[in-house]
């Protein structure tokens, strides 16, 4: 082996193995405060995967409170539709009673119906 | 949203675990008196060639456990394994070196993996100080 590759060979041997053994003895009095955190050990395209599902759950976070909030909406929307159907029925009713009654006349249901009330209800 | 089909393959990696285990039982082997390959024998004195097998012995062996634990300082121990590891390879490629090309695959395979263990070694530097 020619002289310049013994000494390359040597320096470069002396460099990885001085740096193996300072890394062990770095390790083994626990010199260097290591700065990793469980998320560090994952590789870096993990990393990037669990910052992207994070985002995306967030999203979907927002968007499922989204529709929580449009669901209680129709919701109410829904009870007052069903409380004017209601009363629109019991209007109903009380015309046809007061239709069917034996001693309906024509003024009193105009009356009923007109005037001031709308639909018969005041 | 559609996003892509992310597989992950085996937690270790099947090529430096075993040239982790070849460190390990040829480091053995010449530490007890396996005759060492002849150009190697032919470099260096007697001493240096025990530091030479020890350090194949201790790169494996320290691999390993680095390699195989789950550890604080797994990392660490597999990032020295591959610092020592490297520094005993080169001097196998230095020894084919004046084979020319008879030493051709012998000396790539060990040059490569000297510069996988490098190349480790600064992965896991990297990862343990956090940066990217």
């Amino acid at each position: 082996m020619s002289g310049w590759l013994q000494a390359v060979v040597t320096v470069c041997s002396l460099l990885f193995g001085g740096g193996g053994l300072a890394v062990l003895v770095n390790a083994a009095t626990g010199k260097r405060t290591r700065k990793a955190e469980v998320a560090d050990r994952l590789s870096d395209s993990s990393l990037k995967w669990v910052q992207e599902f994070q985002e995306e759950t967030q999203r979907a976070r927002l968007e499922a409170s989204e529709a929580r909030r449009e669901v209680a909406e129709v919701r109410r929307e829904l009870d007052n539709v069903r409380h004017e159907a209601e009363a629109l029925a019991r209007d109903l009713r009380n015309l046809r009673g007061a239709i069917v009654s034996p001693n309906a006349t024509l003024e009193r249901l105009r009356a009923m119906v007109g005037g001031e009330t709308f639909n018969g209800r005041g | 949203m559609s996003r892509p089909l992310v597989v992950v393959s085996g937690r270790h990696r099947p090529h430096e675990l075993l040239f982790l285990a070849v460190s390990l039982v040829t480091g053995v082997a010449y530490t007890i008196g396996a005759p060492p390959p002849t150009s190697i024998a032919a470099l260096m004195p007697a001493w240096a060639l025990h530091v030479w097998s020890a350090g194949l012995f201790l790169s494996g062996v320290l691999g390993l456990i680095g390699a195989l634990t789950r550890r604080g300082w797994s990392l660490a121990v597999e990032q020295a394994s591959m610092l020592i590891g490297a520094a005993a390879l080169v001097w196998y490629v230095g020894a084919v070196v004046p084979f020319g090309w008879r030493g051709l695959f012998a000396g790539l395979i060990s040059l490569a993996w000297a510069i996988a263990n490098l190349v480790r070694a600064a992965q896991i530097r990297n990862d343990l100080r956090g940066g990217r």
